[in-house]
């Protein structure tokens, strides 16, 4: 896929020198609240919005809607916390597939990226970013290097807009409990297909969904027939 | 396909349509998984039956969760060859694993209602979808460990690249979640905050009707 992007380089920047917490392996245990916002080639948008915790031992919990999703890299396992029904879908990613990736032209990931803009932002240091597609498509990244964490990111494609921010970060170690499967929630097996991972699309140059999708009001209100 | 609670979206769809609905109870509907999703065909079968039986004349369908799955079934696959007027889901899982997901509609207009919020809709789709959308998780994170790691090593430019892969995969996985929400032959209607269930309730219906119904 890297082979795929073409690297723009907006502005040679001053090379700083990770701040970063090099003691432990994972990132510095965080939680933030995030926004994701949607807008459609139409103009129309919808917002979706969450809560990360991400714990000093590499586990990440995502809450949204009536759902959360927690990723533990120690264990390979993807558990997705069912609210509505308190079923826990338990997703155990296969070993070869848990390799991190790495830098290079054979992998998805970019060689290197060189900021555009290097400036604070409330007390942190935030590298800007910046990649385009060789289809037109764009993603920004802000990340706030001492935290080593994406703060704003944007991505365009084919006419729509896809944008998550995080707000009210606070440093310390999320409750552990936050990390297990709730009492009462019941253990779902389910099929997996990551045979399938081979075959994946392209997120947005294939992204064809339906005309006339729209947004209806967030709470619904008579109309009367 | 919608259950029928007196007093609910049961009322609100006979008003809208000035006629009383019929309801077509899917109660064998357990097995509705990969890789034989057996009870959708069951229901597919049973429905094409159903709807042979209903004299002519415009005719809408209205369903609930799976219950579109078996529509889409009953219309595309199993020998019902008329055409519905119109073919409403709510919060129907888009499913690859089934037929119809890409193919053309058999109404003349199909309606998706989806939630943002809505969990149970997303792990009724294929695993195909799901393991997709679990892997770019998966990688997203590792993708931040990595960066982290990088830049604990001093390697700023490598960090921020892996950052900027850490973004991608959520788009990807983003899309994957989306791919399990939205209609690709027809439009869908969004709704954030509502449950599963919350999107066969008569307010819903209302706010939908004159769109779809």
């Amino acid at each position: 896929m890297s082979n795929e992007f073409r690297y723009v380089v907006a502005m040679a920047a001053l090379l700083c020198v990770a701040r970063a917490n090099a003691q432990g392996e994972f990132p510095p245990p965080l939680a933030a609240e995030y926004e994701v916002t949607f807008t459609l080639p139409n103009g129309e948008e919808f917002t979706r919005r969450g809560h990360i915790s991400r714990s000093a031992s590499g586990k990440m919990r995502q809450d949204a809607g009536l759902g959360a999703m927690i990723t533990d890299l120690q264990s390979g396992t993807v558990t997705m916390l069912v609210g509505e029904r308190n079923e826990a879908h338990v997703f155990t990613i296969p070993e070869e597939l848990r390799t991190r990736p790495v830098l290079g032209p054979n992998s998805r990931v970019p060689p290197t990226v060189e900021p555009f803009e290097e400036t604070t932002i409330d007390g942190r240091r935030i590298a800007k970013t910046l990649i385009m597609g060789d289809q037109g498509e764009t993603q920004e990244v802000w990340t706030a290097t001492d935290l080593g964490v994406v703060t704003y990111a944007r991505f365009q494609a084919n006419g729509a807009t896809t944008t998550q921010e995080l707000r009210n970060l606070t440093e310390g170690e999320p409750d552990p409990q936050l990390f297990e499967i709730p009492n009462g929630y019941t253990v779902v097996e389910q099929p997996s297909r990551f045979d399938s991972l081979n075959s994946r699309v392209r997120p947005t140059a294939e992204l064809h969904f339906g005309e006339g999708t729209r947004i209806v009001p967030q709470q619904p209100t008579p109309v009367d027939p | 396909m919608i259950p029928g609670i007196p007093g609910e979206a049961h009322d609100a769809i006979q008003a809208w349509y000035a006629a009383a609905p019929y309801i077509a109870g899917w109660t064998q509907n357990f097995w509705v998984f990969p890789p034989t999703y057996s009870d959708i065909l069951w229901g597919g079968s049973s429905l094409a039956g159903i709807l042979g039986g209903i004299p002519g004349g415009p005719l809408n369908v209205i369903t609930h969760s799976h219950g579109g799955n078996v529509a889409i079934l009953a219309t595309h696959t199993l020998g019902w060859a008329r055409q519905l007027r119109t073919l409403v889901n709510l919060g129907t899982p888009i499913n690859w694993d089934l037929p119809g997901a890409l193919g053309g509609p058999g109404s003349y207009w199909r309606c998706q209602i989806s939630s943002t919020a809505d969990w149970v809709q997303f792990i009724g789709a294929s695993p195909v979808q799901i393991a997709n959308f679990v892997y770019s998780i998966y990688q997203s994170v590792q993708g931040a460990v990595a960066a982290f790691a990088a830049l604990a090593s001093g390697d700023y430019y490598g960090a921020l690249a892996y950052f900027q892969y850490s973004v991608f995969e959520v788009i990807v996985a983003e899309f994957w979640w989306r791919s399990t929400k939205e209609e690709v032959v027809g439009p869908t209607l969004w709704f954030s905050g509502l449950s599963h269930f919350d999107l066969h309730s008569a307010a819903v219906w209302n706010t939908i009707a004159p769109y779809c119904g």
